[in-house]
């Protein structure tokens, strides 16, 4: 299934978020052999930091993972030699898009690296305005006024597509997104990783990790998707959205809120490289089940559900039970409502009068025989 | 030995091997391994004189930089040094001591000692100065902005917004009288410093209109000596801007002879001189990227003698960051973690 990426169709919708997957000739090479429709690499800095000891917790709760990582390890002169390597390999015949992923601590220094990047032949540059941890450039990310000038500096400077990541951090972002359409960005991307502590040893109460670090993984998935669908609100630029995705329902998720193209990331750190091409092959497998014959059928279907709280009907809504339900050990409805509305007597029962109609229960039901009903 | 011997021996044209020799990114990875197996076999070395005189390179370049003892200065150097061993160049390091004359007489002598290129920090030349190196042809980047980097390639970073920046903060933690040490010498980077403090203590609307602008020599002993009157005399003042870190080091050490605390004198630096981490109190300073901008002059340098074409010259900024510690009197550990 063809989509479009900033300025560029590609041939396969899910794409591969930046990361330390995407440094060094080797896992170039092994992320090309992926069918993926694009690939951003690393964020290429000017100055290579330290890959710390240890960089990475993990959750197995929730699949959440922190990272101390700052950026990318390797220096930009590498980072040249190894996109020029890749390209003159014409890419192992791969049709996989490269994305130049960038950052600098000013305009003029963004707009150097992107220079020279552009003459490895990439296909497209993305723009980092923000970085939760260590020495990003702060505040940029959610002042419109910094990231135009970040991103108009950078769009002059090359003939290349240019994409703005933007972070989910910001409370502004419209007004991000339209900086970035005013100053010429051919897509947006998002979403950052979100500043955390991932866990803390309640016996010693030291953290994870000895720092703030960046949050992603499955958690980040819900801000990811409200943030996609903002700025699909927002611009009809190319969306490349990323943010715990793990399968194909995820990325039809952020299709659904606007994206063209889905991101795999750090699912590819807890899984390996095979759950791209799985993805890809399935998300193909998605559209032809759903007799899918062009991505905008379905790209921003959510966007019309999306209303104004004054639009929201204030129905009278009450939980029903839909199939009767005797399971006295599970009691997940019981448990949840405030209004005490439900209880067993053998079986579940709903209190109409006192039931509120919040909703939760029908949620919280493992086996969905709960329902609101008028 | 010659390069056509080589060049049989491995079975390919002369040119490729000349390829391999001088532009190695440009060969079929394949066939260089070939080209240099061979070269290795016949002990083959590249007659380096001979080629430099063809390529009219001595893959040497310069760096002038003001005082190679300063920290931020072998910083800057090293970061070229990187570029230039990359390169297969070598770097002179030449100290100018902050003297114009000085400068120019080094510029002079790289000039005909046919360097490659010059990398000039925190310059004290002239745009009259500059001309005879333009009509020389020899390619030079600025680091700092001076007189004459205008229009010229130049890695700068932001003095004065990250004194402003300073005093700024100093003012926000309730600190009135912020007294601001700088050496005397009116050189390019002390005028930007001192820009940015005034304009900080404008724009925070502290009483002391101009500022409390105290001369120290940048060195322990320099800043010791002025921090001292300043504490010692009847002049309020519950802060001290140190315009380097060296100041601030002596700073601190009259702090404590005065059995003063940072709460009652704040002390903030400019530099990021490693040692910073590990006085007491911990000082609170302006981190300047003087490595990430020693890099980045470098790769322009080389970017400006590997071209054929004339580019548009580039002003690139490398920002600082205020790397809030304790000596300014922070009580706030998120600040310096956050």
């Amino acid at each position: 299934m063809k989509t479009k990426l900033i300025g560029m169709e590609i041939s396969n919708p899910i794409i591969i978020a930046p990361g330390p997957w995407t440094r060094g000739r080797d896992r170039l090479e092994r992320a090309l052999g992926l069918g993926a429709g694009a690939l951003f690499t690393e964020t290429i800095v000017s100055e290579s930091y330290p890959d710390l000891k240890p960089r990475y917790d993990y959750s197995s709760v929730n699949c959440g993972v922190e990272n101390i990582r700052l950026y990318s390890g390797a220096d930009l002169e590498t980072w040249i030699d190894d996109l020029n390597y890749i390209n003159d390999k014409d890419r192992f015949g791969s049709d996989t898009r490269v994305i130049a992923s960038i950052m600098g601590s000013s305009p003029s220094e963004a707009v150097y690296i992107a220079r020279k990047i552009v003459k490895t032949g990439v296909d497209g540059i993305e723009l980092g305005v923000a970085c939760p941890m260590g020495e990003g450039p702060e505040i940029v990310a959610g002042d419109p006024a910094k990231v135009y000038e970040y991103a108009r500096a950078v769009v002059e400077a090359v003939d290349i597509p240019v994409s703005v990541k933007i972070s989910a951090a910001t409370g502004n972002l419209p007004a991000v997104v339209k900086a970035c359409i005013k100053a010429g960005a051919s897509g947006i991307s998002g979403i950052d990783t979100i500043r955390c502590i991932l866990s803390i040893d309640t016996e010693t109460g030291r953290p994870g990790l000895p720092t703030y670090g960046g949050y992603s993984g499955a958690p980040i998935r819900p801000i990811g998707l409200s943030a996609i669908a903002g700025i699909a609100q927002t611009t009809s630029l190319p969306i490349a959205g990323m943010g715990g995705i793990q399968t194909v329902e995820h990325a039809i998720e952020y299709i659904m809120a606007g994206a063209g193209a889905a991101g795999i990331g750090s699912e590819i750190l807890i899984k390996g490289y095979d759950v791209v091409s799985e993805c890809v092959a399935g998300i193909d497998d998605w559209f032809k089940k759903h007799d899918i014959t062009d991505i905008e059928q379905i790209r921003g279907a959510t966007l019309r559900y999306l209303k104004s709280f004054e639009e929201i009907k204030d129905e009278n809504k009450h939980a029903e039970v839909k199939e009767s339900c005797m399971d006295s050990e599970c009691a997940k409805c019981i448990m949840c409502c405030l209004e005490d509305a439900i209880s067993m007597d053998g079986r579940v029962l709903v209190d109409k009068s006192k039931c509120s109609g919040c909703g939760l229960c029908v949620r919280m039901c493992p086996e969905h025989k709960l329902e609101l009903v008028w | 030995m010659n390069i056509k011997v080589v060049a049989e021996k491995a079975g390919v044209s002369i040119t490729t091997v000349s390829r391999v020799l001088n532009m190695p990114e440009k060969v079929n990875e394949k066939t260089k391994a070939k080209v240099i197996a061979v070269m290795e076999e016949l002990n083959y070395t590249p007659n380096w004189f001979a080629r430099n005189l063809q390529n009219s390179r001595t893959n040497l370049i310069g760096v002038l930089v003001p005082d190679n003892m300063e920290q931020s200065s072998m910083a800057v150097a090293k970061g070229i040094e990187k570029i230039a061993l990359q390169k297969g160049s070598n770097m002179i390091l030449c100290n100018t001591g902050y003297n114009v004359e000085t400068e120019k007489e080094h510029m002079h002598t790289l000039i005909d000692r046919k360097i490659d290129g010059i990398v000039f920090v925190s310059s004290a030349l002239t745009e009259t100065d500059i001309k005879y190196i333009k009509d020389k042809g020899v390619p030079f980047v600025f680091v700092d902005k001076c007189q004459a980097s205008k229009n010229e390639n130049v890695v700068y970073t932001n003095y004065d917004k990250a004194c402003e920046e300073v005093v700024g903060y100093l003012a926000d933690m309730g600190r009135k009288d912020i007294a601001f040490l700088i050496p005397n010498d009116q050189d390019s980077i002390n005028r930007q410093k001192l820009k940015g403090y005034k304009e900080g203590i404008t724009s925070s609307g502290l009483m002391c209109n101009e500022g409390i602008v105290v001369y120290a020599d940048d060195s322990i002993e320099g800043g010791f000596t002025a921090a001292n009157r300043i504490i010692q005399s009847e002049e309020k003042v519950d802060a001290i801007f140190a315009a380097t870190d060296t100041i601030a080091f002596g700073a601190i050490e009259a702090m404590h002879q005065n059995e003063l605390d940072s709460d009652r004198l704040g002390i903030v630096g400019f530099g990021g001189n490693q040692l910073g981490a590990i006085v007491e109190p911990k000082l609170t300073t302006v981190s300047k990227p003087s490595h990430r901008m020693g890099l980045t002059a470098g790769r322009l340098l080389f970017d400006l003698i590997d071209s054929k074409e004339q580019e548009e010259p580039q002003s690139i900024m490398i920002q600082s960051k205020l790397k809030i510690r304790k000596s300014c009197g922070n009580k706030e550990r998120v600040l310096e973690i956050w």
